[in-house]
């Protein structure tokens, strides 16, 4: 017989900070040695090695980053970004939390207040995990399989003010927590429609002006030969980052579309992929899908519908199971199950471009849609 | 001699037959059509699953139905409220039958904890390895009473008035029950999908992500087959990244029921039953590189359940890429070595249940971590670790004294996890293996002639383990040479087809 749940009144939820003063001052080892928490914070780390690392997983792995109509690239953050200082894990024009009720302490108990773990603020983040009662975890392993908690990930930029239609009634709710920017918007700086922006602009700029490193086009064996490592490289001179998906990924396709003639104006082109906020055509952000397609998710995650299509809101279920077994760090498990099948696309407007690489150097590796990186 | 090859000459001679022929007609439960008096209903009265709600319903007495797998889908999707529409089929193709595809089916497919419910498998050919037999598949269903996988065989009647379903096959249980090795427990049927993860070897990825060897490998004969065509048709058609989600919505359950036994009154072979998959293998998973890209699960080389227990220490402020990341990046192939290709790993529901117990509270991180840095570059299939579980729990088992503080099992886990970790030293005094002032004893290779002394040498801080591990990494990740890696996947190989029966075809390796 299994043993009865206790009720414990004076046990309650206790959060233990991500905040890492504290950590620090009691371990002295944290942080004197090792990686930083992003590639770039690690002594080791170099533009070209990670733009190989890149390349080999965007043009060699089974995850399709170039595709006629749509730019994409997973939620999850390259390997090389984690908690080491700070939890810099949001990189890649989408950021992700856990939510959920605080569990009852007995059957047919209320559940507690709503939270979130390890979400980003405008600085630092909500606590990463969340101390469980015994009889809490009696709780969440009598309800295994109930959805108690969600992962969520949004790729709403951080500059954008459009207003949730949905709201015009009743907003929809994420595990009792009501739909605002405060929440569900992205925080971390670059996170928002005017870098990505800016990014096209200053690629297709580069492109357009030739002012950037170049291999030797008949020579293979020069890394500067792949349009996606030259890209790579040319993504840090942009303002960008070479270590991420999201921004070599743009990059490339910019950067081509101004080696391959599809461009005349970078400012243009930057309208056209990220029209900037506040005008007709701006967006709440990239929407998100699967890699099946667009408007397609992993089981177990759905679409919060926010009244506008946006597709920019996504929740995946966490299960008593999964509270219980990762309560130390839930926004981990959000990454380590459903991020890499979460996945931020950037609609191409095919129609708008029409390419005359003329005279460029790159002319003879122009397709029709030069967009779609394949080496 | 390896001891694995001694161990391995006395197992049971297990086979994972697919139609269990001896199961069948021995009929001694009277599960054959119209036996005697038998009433198939009466065996499932006690069944809480849609299958068996199902069958209670439209079954006869000798449990027949009309119809194919098509008909329990729908019969059986009514049940659980989940239509065709939200129908998904998974294949894998069989390295054990020539590569013959097994569809899995599932309903409520969008929403992965619901589709882990329930799933019916194929299980053969037309009769000219031409097509998938419509007629002949296995299901399994979660009884919410019982807390575990309740199985079921439909097969044609021997008087061809439909197909006749068997409750409970034996032939389902020599693959998903437990390892071969002596003395491993018998635990409830748990759900195997060996390449649990990306790339998925022989799993069909598609539409969401290109294949790896599905492709290269489906006979176009039964691609074009009408039945598997049916199945597969891009509206029911299912990546494999989906079916992981709901495996391992599986695996859950099956973990989490078995780990409610910690709450049960204290018996110290529950206790021990429970302990056994932190130091011997229950299963194994099997990753390989993500095609051609380098990029590879870290499980490859180190536990992933270390990860796991050092978030369980701290959650953040870590500042090592094993630890944050769960993925490496191998170097440049030389030598000629394919990508790393059906690596076995440490099985997930094997790690599910040391992680269970250690976020439940009923062992300690640092303790667990003490075990897993014994012999730490052997992530399974570890002789040593095994060999400490073997030596004592049978005498645990017979004289181990309880006393009345032990009120459940989970107040003896930590005591007789204690005692496992244990081992003599050449004056023959017992010496525990969990350093006394913290730490642990790391130690990248053992045997079980390891003097204790030697073992003692290893020992550092959970944080220099970290660290250790780390450097590893680096090593291995940095290497422009893979044999050594190769080598490890031979060896491992060899002991997963031994040990089981539900292993894949483990390509280019050859075991005596």
């Amino acid at each position: 017989m299994k043993k009865p749940i206790f009720i414990v009144l004076t046990l309650v939820l206790v959060f233990s900070c991500s905040s890492q003063t504290d950590d620090q001052t009691q371990n002295p080892n944290i942080n004197n040695l090792g990686k930083g928490d992003t590639p770039n914070n690690d002594p080791n780390f170099s533009i070209e090695e990670t733009c190989f690392d890149r390349k080999a997983e965007i043009l060699k792995g089974n995850r399709e980053l170039f595709l006629s109509d749509n730019l994409r690239w997973s939620c999850s953050d390259v390997a090389g970004v984690n908690t080491n200082n700070e939890d810099s894990r949001g990189q890649e024009y989408c950021e992700y939390f856990a939510a959920l009720r605080i569990p009852p302490s007995e059957e047919g108990g209320l559940f507690g207040e709503s939270i979130t773990l390890g979400r980003n603020l405008e600085t630092g983040s909500t606590p990463l995990s969340l101390t469980l009662t015994e009889d809490q975890k009696f709780y969440l392993e009598d309800h295994d399989s109930d959805v108690l908690g969600s992962c969520v990930f949004t790729s709403w930029h951080n500059d954008s003010n459009l207003e949730i239609p949905a709201c015009e009634s009743e907003c929809p709710q994420v595990q009792g927590l009501p739909i605002d920017a405060d929440k569900f918007r992205m925080k971390l700086p670059f996170n928002g429609n005017e870098a990505a922006n800016y990014l096209v602009e200053d690629c297709v700029n580069a492109g357009l002006s030739g002012d950037y490193e170049k291999g030797k086009l008949t020579d293979e064996l020069d890394p500067y030969h792949s349009d996606y490592f030259r890209a790579c490289v040319l993504t840090d001179r942009a303002g960008g980052l070479s270590w991420r998906k999201s921004d070599t990924a743009v990059c490339a396709l910019s950067m081509r579309l101004s080696e391959c003639g599809c461009v005349d104006d970078a400012v243009d082109a930057a309208e056209l992929l990220v029209p900037i906020v506040d005008t007709q055509n701006s967006f709440r952000g990239f929407p998100l899908g699967g890699w099946k397609s667009i408007n397609s998710l992993p089981s177990g995650c759905s679409y919060v519908e926010l009244g506008d299509n946006s597709g920019t809101v996504v929740v995946c279920d966490l299960s008593g199971n999964d509270i219980l077994s990762n309560s130390n760090d839930l926004k981990g498990l959000c990454r380590s199950r459903y991020a890499d099948n979460i996945v931020v696309h950037i609609p191409i407007p095919t129609q708008a471009f029409t390419c005359a690489p003329g005279d460029n150097q790159y002319a003879s590796t122009c397709t029709d849609e030069p967009w779609i990186v394949t080496q | 001699m390896d001891r694995y090859a001694i161990i391995l000459s006395t197992l049971l001679a297990f086979s994972c037959s697919e139609t269990s022929e001896e199961a069948i007609q021995t009929c001694t439960s009277g599960k054959c059509d119209g036996v005697g008096d038998y009433n198939f209903k009466s065996e499932l009265v006690d069944n809480d699953d849609p299958v068996a709600k199902y069958l209670l319903k439209n079954a006869n007495e000798n449990g027949t139905i009309s119809g194919d797998y098509s008909t329990f889908l729908d019969g059986i999707g009514q049940e659980m409220g989940c239509g065709k529409e939200t129908e998904k089929t998974f294949t894998i193709l069989m390295s054990n039958k020539d590569h013959f595809p097994r569809n899995i089916v599932t309903r409520c497919s969008d929403d992965a904890i619901r589709a882990s419910e329930f799933t019916l498998s194929t299980q053969s050919d037309n009769g000219e390895l031409t097509d998938i037999n419509p007629s002949d598949f296995k299901m399994i269903a979660w009884d919410k009473n019982q807390r575990r996988y309740n199985l079921y065989e439909a097969k044609k009647s021997s008087s061809g008035d439909g197909l006749s379903v068997e409750v409970q096959p034996d032939s389902c249980l020599s693959c998903h029950t437990q390892s071969t090795r002596k003395g491993a427990p018998l635990i409830e049927w748990t759900p195997i999908m060996n390449e649990l993860t990306n790339p998925w070897t022989l799993w069909n990825a598609e539409p969401d992500f290109r294949s790896h060897r599905f492709d290269e490998l489906l006979n176009p004969n039964v691609a074009s087959g009408s039945v598997y065509k049916t199945m597969t048709h891009q509206e029911l058609l299912g990546s494999a990244s989906d079916f992981e989600l709901i495996t391992r919505r599986a695996i859950d359950r099956v973990v989490s029921a078995r780990l409610r036994d910690r709450r049960d009154d204290a018996e110290v072979g529950k206790a021990l039953d429970l302990l056994y998959p932190l130091f011997c293998d229950e299963s194994a998973n099997y990753s390989s590189e993500n095609h051609e890209s380098g990029e590879v699960s870290t499980a490859v080389i180190i536990d992933d359940a270390l990860r796991y227990l050092y978030l369980q220490i701290r959650p953040d402020n870590w500042p090592h890429s094993w630890l944050n990341d769960g993925r490496m990046r191998l170097r440049s192939v030389q030598n000629n070595l394919p990508p790393v290709n059906v690596m076995p790993v440490r099985g997930e529901s094997t790690l599910q249940v040391e992680v269970g117990l250690v976020s439940r509270g009923s062992l300690s991180a640092e303790a667990v971590i003490a075990l897993r840095a014994l012999d730490y570059k052997r992530p399974i299939f570890s002789e040593f670790r095994c060999s400490l579980y073997e030596a004592r729990a049978s005498d645990l088992r017979k004289n181990f004294l309880l006393e009345s503080q032990h009120e459940t099992v989970s107040d003896l886990l930590p005591i007789l996890f204690g005692e496992l970790m244990q081992m003599e030293d050449s004056a023959g005094v017992t010496r525990s293996l969990i350093p006394q002032n913290g730490g642990v004893y790391a130690n990248s290779e053992l045997d079980v002639s390891s003097p204790v002394e030697s073992i003692y040498a290893g020992q550092k801080s959970i944080e220099d383990f970290a660290l250790e591990l780390e450097q590893y990494f680096d090593e291995v990740s940095a290497s422009s040479d893979r044999r050594a890696l190769e080598s490890e996947r031979v060896r491992r190989g060899c002991l997963a087809r031994q040990l089981f029966p539900s292993a894949p075809q483990i390509p280019e390796i050859s075991c005596l």
